[in-house]
């Protein structure tokens, strides 16, 4: 087997990263739903439902920071956050960021006839800002490589 | 009407006979980068223009201009 160069790694990490930020985005989406189809603070069941969206939170918004491949060389990592990964991260950052001040006004605004707790306000704005941010970092990346 | 960077990259590469492939690989970034850039999708810093023509044998204001 031929011994692959670091851009060739990068390439297909590349690639291979813009499909699984889709895949993760679908599953911290469809997280929401068990969590808003009702939860009680004392059950066990809820608080491990809510630590596991708390987990892949961090975990999601570490990858959008770092860009992922914790375990490859310093040279591919380099290659897989190149200028215009950065570019597509820095544009799914600003985006996440708008989606997070306009879904704050809207529970803002929601509260005023529907109490919600700060905990759940936390959640929805949270939620919101990091699957806008990943969806729009993964489409980016996603046209460019099928451009390429 | 808007000002747009238009470039000869893909000329001045296919002159040299190198793929999108051996070009990244000399300029140190991915063939997403020097495709999207070929493309005009993409406007790359400096760094990565100066880098671009010095790997192309040419100067940044050969390799890029504003149209």
């Amino acid at each position: 087997m031929t011994e692959q160069t670091n851009s060739e790694i990068a390439e297909r990490l590349s690639q291979k990263r813009s499909r699984i930020l889709f895949v993760l985005a679908a599953i911290f989406l469809s997280q929401q739903a068990s969590y808003f189809s009702g939860h009680d603070p004392a059950r066990p069941v809820d608080h491990i439902k809510i630590g596991a969206w708390l987990v892949l939170s961090a975990v999601l918004l570490l990858m959008l920071a770092t860009g992922g491949a914790w375990f490859r060389s310093a040279e591919v990592r380099a290659l897989l956050n190149d200028e215009t990964t950065r570019e597509h991260r820095r544009t799914g950052f600003v985006n996440g960021f708008w989606a997070a001040c306009l879904t704050a006004i809207g529970v803002y605004v929601v509260d005023m006839f529907e109490p919600l707790s700060g905990r759940d306000a936390v959640h929805i704005i949270l939620t919101v800002a990091i699957a806008v941010a990943l969806l729009t970092f993964a489409r980016l990346e996603h046209r460019a490589h099928r451009d390429a | 009407m808007p000002e747009r960077l238009a470039n000869g990259l893909k000329e001045r590469r296919a002159e040299l006979g190198l793929t999108q492939a051996e070009l990244a690989e000399r300029v140190g970034v991915t063939r997403k980068t020097v495709n999207t850039v070929e493309n005009g999708v993409f406007t790359p810093s400096a760094t990565l223009a100066i880098k671009l023509a010095k790997a192309l044998g040419v100067t940044v204001e050969q390799l890029f201009w504003v149209e």
